[in-house]
């Protein structure tokens, strides 16, 4: 594991690397040279049925040296942080860089540009914990999850893990960045077997320190109550429903909200949500924030993959779409500033002007009265039209109270039209990635099951 | 070939992998032994250590300019010790003596108090009889920079030539070059160079304010000479031709529904539905849906399901797999009966039976699992078009895009990229957004009629499990599969 005297160190090495690489591009003919490093300490610990499973240890460095020579750019990665190695990667790099065309867009950042306070964010808490430890923390979150129901005999495991790293950026226009950070993390996935059907369902917590993960205790019983609640799903006739979407699974389609306001679709057109700036994407009582900065925050971080801060804001505000996130080739693509998303998504958190505290999960369930209750989802959308179409999991729910679980369904939509019609949001909370979200009450569905 | 040319070409393969990654850094097998039965402390029963390098490199033209692209090389070693099923395992790239000899002695640390067991023989041995699989040149240098970038230039006039409503044009080609080397503690050693080339086309059109996408390509084990001009061609016009059929697309039907599946790559299904589940860990500790029954019919007469890692050329082929054993080609479904699961040594020797060749991992930085290499179907005996003409009501397949499969209970879930309605026994209207969505275990039983076009896909897939990616093959005929639920937003 890496401590905070190693990083003091490693820092200083990276520096180092950076001058040299610097030095060596100037002699080698290159305009510019911008150079990333990272070295990341891992370690798993993994338990299975109650016996030890897995103890993995692994060092991990890269390089990703990038060079503009005469307007050109290009790269070269290597994972060997020798003198000799990073200059025979810049020499690849400048030579690649010989076939491209001139794109100004893709010069790197220009110096006023760049980030100019990295602020530390408090992200580096390592874990010194002994593999007995580890491993008792590990059977404890399988324990918890058989304990909840004799249907529950078996898992797919259980494990901690951790990883600890340094993440160096630096430029010859003049930047140069370092974040420590840790992330843990710890994971159960139990099976629920009944009358011949099996399911495997998980739960997972992680944290940029110890202090901050959900027991292993829960854990484990959360992951076994959610296993309890999928065993056994029936299909449902073919029809329109109405949908309640519970709140892990809602963080999904956050992910989808987001690559379709970002830089790499918007600068082709090719995202169902070109163009929409200003417009009304989701209903007047529902804001989307973006924090960069939160101290200790699962995504955040003082600068992107271009050296460039993000900022505190709000994304959709009372509806509307007031920002996207650009790293910054596409933001110059699209004649905008960029906003500091390079690679880099921060904490987001959507709110609805409806919710209130009492809007439990139950509460939610009242609300959706009659219709489906979604808790898994497997697929994806076509992000070009907005096409929605699901393989889902859940419940079906009536006069505000789970009948059976569903499984073996599908749900179809326009993600448009599902942002637009999002009637309520749940109080009912969790933090996955970098989205933090209560559940979503959406109007009718297409549901295709049975006859 | 004649077996003596075989035989040369073998062993320079080996020697190629063993002096680009054990003698050019000072080692050689007989350390590696050693440090291999160091690592097995008082503790383990079986220890290996992987070398691997890979240099890859990508170019692509996007909007009409070629982006320079990036070249890549990672390089590093990981080592395992197990006891039964336990696993220790360590990765690192610092490939010296001394950063081996400190991790072989840290992998068993706190093991200490263990019983000793003796360590397992020779487990097995990489068969090699055959000749290999594709050559060892280093596909990045089978084509100069000039070539590439006249090659993605060609594309992007092409495409645009085809059809004024192509607004966006992306092509990339990607070549890898691997390296890996085995050394085990009963001293087995054997080596592997894999080359891997790719190209990847995408295509935006666009009309009266709609838009849409379609994507395609084809590669495999070789070097960018497999990308000869009438096969880009042809890709071209496809995807073309694909994404412009979109245009005219109208919601899918949701619901049950009889579908015929075109030959393929739409094999992406049977890797879904049946694949992953025929894997052994999942099997081993009886956690798929197919768990305890080999030997048991789990689909119709007709149906045969082969993994098929020695394929010459083949994206997911190998001349040995990540832990040394030679690929095979594995029956898993023969007519019908349920025969075999795909192994890795660790599931083999739990099952008690062989590995079939199927220990596969990322990189050096992960731990080998059972994985799939070329997983297709066997042709059966009916014409396609007559499969379409028994559809009274249905849905024609002609393209999946990605799918994914919860091994557990069995349920899959795929997208239908390019998809019409069958009406009557004959094609009509074009449909877009088809969730495809069924049961392995369902699926494989209600497949009711076998085309005789069996085919592989054109050698681009790539397979995720357990956080790893890997490059797989699949194939299968046309096939008639009764009653999957289909889900659109259409009526």
């Amino acid at each position: 594991m890496l401590h905070r005297s190693e990083i003091v160190r490693l820092r200083q090495d990276f520096e180092q690397i950076a001058d040299q690489a610097f030095t060596f591009g100037k002699i080698a003919g290159a305009d510019d040279v911008q150079i990333s490093l990272q070295e990341t300490e891992n370690w798993t610990v993994g338990a299975r049925n109650g016996q030890p499973l897995q103890r993995n240890n692994s060092i991990r460095r890269n390089a990703l040296i990038s060079v503009i020579c005469k307007g050109i750019r290009a790269s070269a990665a290597t994972t060997d942080f020798s003198p000799d190695a990073v200059r025979r990667a810049l020499d690849a790099a400048i030579d690649i860089a010989r076939y491209g065309e001139r794109d100004d867009l893709a010069a790197f950042s220009d110096a006023s540009d760049y980030c100019a306070d990295v602020r530390d964010l408090d992200l580096f808490h390592p874990w010194d914990i002994r593999y007995p430890d580890a491993l008792a923390m590990a059977l404890e979150a399988e324990e918890s999850a058989l304990a909840v129901d004799p249907c529950i005999q078996q898992t797919e495991g259980a494990s901690l893990w951790s990883s600890t790293g340094l993440s160096f950026l630096a430029s010859s226009k003049g930047f140069m960045g370092a974040i420590p950070w840790t992330q843990h993390g710890i994971s159960c996935s139990p099976i629920a077997m009944r009358d011949g059907a099996r399911q495997v369902e998980g739960w997972s917590s992680s944290e940029r320190s110890v202090e901050q993960l959900e027991t292993a205790a829960d854990v484990g019983r959360i992951a076994g109550e959610r296993a309890l609640g999928a065993i056994g799903g029936q299909q449902i006739p073919t029809g329109t429903y109405r949908v309640l979407i519970d709140a892990p699974t809602v963080t999904g389609l956050l992910g989808e909200f987001m690559r379709a306001v970002s830089g790499p679709l918007l600068r082709q057109g090719n995202s169902f949500l070109a163009n929409t700036l200003g417009e009304a994407v989701f209903p007047e009582h529902v804001s989307i924030s973006e924090d960069p900065f939160r101290l200790r925050g699962r995504s955040s971080a003082p600068y992107d993959a271009d050296g460039i801060a993000g900022t505190v804001r709000n994304v959709v505000d009372r509806g509307v779409l007031r920002g996207y996130f650009l790293d910054l080739y596409s933001a110059r693509s699209l004649k905008m500033a960029p906003t500091g998303n390079g690679g880099q998504t921060y904490n987001m958190e959507i709110a609805s002007a409806l919710t209130a505290p009492s809007d439990t999960l139950q509460e939610m369930l009242r609300k959706l009265d009659t219709g489906l209750l979604i808790t898994h989802m497997a697929g994806s959308s076509d992000l070009t039209t907005g096409t929605f179409s699901r393989a889902v999991r859940g419940a079906w729910v009536k006069d505000g109270k789970i009948v059976h679980p569903v499984a073996g369904v599908t749900v179809a939509s326009n993600l448009r039209e599902m942002f637009s019609g999002l009637v309520a949001v749940g109080a009912d909370t969790v933090e996955r990635g970098p989205f933090r979200t209560g559940s979503w009450l959406l109007a009718d569905m297409s549901v295709g099951g049975s006859v | 070939m004649s077996g003596l040319a075989e035989n040369s070409m073998k062993s320079s393969r080996i020697a190629g992998a063993r002096s680009a990654l054990v003698e050019r850094y000072g080692l050689d097998e007989a350390f590696l032994r050693k440090v291999s039965e160091n690592a097995l402390g008082k503790w383990g029963d079986f220890a290996d250590i992987y070398l691997q390098s890979r240099a890859s490199e990508n170019w692509r033209i996007e909007n009409g300019k070629i982006k320079a692209g990036t070249f890549g090389i990672d390089l590093g070693y990981g080592m395992r010790a197990m006891r039964d099923a336990e696993v220790s395992f360590a990765s690192s790239q610092r490939i010296d003596r001394a950063a081996m000899e400190m991790m072989a002695r840290q992998l068993t640390e706190g093991y200490g108090d263990a019983t000793p067991v003796a360590p397992t023989g020779t487990m097995q041995q990489s068969s090699s009889e055959r000749a290999d699989l594709y050559g060892i040149a280093d596909p990045l240098l089978s084509w100069n920079a000039d070539r590439k970038i006249a090659l993605l230039r060609s594309i992007d006039e092409l495409a645009r030539s085809l059809d004024p409503r192509v607004v966006s044009v992306n092509a990339s080609v990607q070549a890898s070059h691997e390296t890996v080397w085995v050394t085990r503690h009963d001293g087995f050693s054997s080596g592997d160079i894999r080359p891997l080339v790719k190209l990847a086309v995408v295509v935006t059109v666009l009309a009266d304010g709609r838009r849409e996408m379609s994507g395609s390509g084809f590669g495999g084990r070789a070097g960018y000479e497999v990308l000869t001009p009438d096969a880009v061609e042809i890709l071209v016009r496809k995807v073309v031709s694909s994404a412009l059929t979109k245009l005219e697309g109208r919601p899918a039907p949701a619901g049950p529904m009889t579908v015929v599946i075109g030959a393929g790559w739409n094999g992406v299904l049977l890797h879904e539905a049946v694949g992953h589940g025929l894997e052994g860990d999942f099997n081993q500790r009886g956690s798929s849906a197919f768990s305890g029954r080999i030997g048991e019919r789990i689909a119709a007469p007709g149906v045969t399901i082969l993994d098929d890692g020695t394929v010459p050329g083949g994206r997911g082929s190998l001349n040995m797999d990540d832990e040394g054993v030679g690929s095979h080609r594995t029956v898993l479904v023969e007519d019908g009966i349920l025969r075999g699961y795909m192994h890795d040594l660790l599931s083999a020797r739990q099952m008690g039976c062989a590995s079939t060749g199927n220990g596969r991992r990322q990189s050096y930085a992960s731990l080998p699992l059972p994985r799939m290499t070329n997983t297709y179907m066997e042709a059966g005996t009916m014409d396609p078009a007559e499969i379409i003409a028994s559809v009274g009501h249905g849905l024609y397949v002609d393209n999946l895009s990605g799918g994914q499969v919860d091994v557990t209970s069995g349920r899959f879930v795929f997208e239908a990229s390019e998809a019409f309605l069958i009406e009557n026994g004959k094609l009509s209207a074009p449909v877009v957004g088809a969730t495809i969505l069924g049961n392995g275990p369902d699926t494989l039983r209600q497949i009711s009629m076998i085309g005789s076009d069996r085919m592989l896909d054109g050698g681009v897939g790539v397979c995720s499990k357990s956080g790893q990616t890997l490059p797989v093959g699949v194939g299968q005929p046309t096939l008639r599969v009764d009653d999957l639920i289909v889900g659109g937003k259409g009526s």
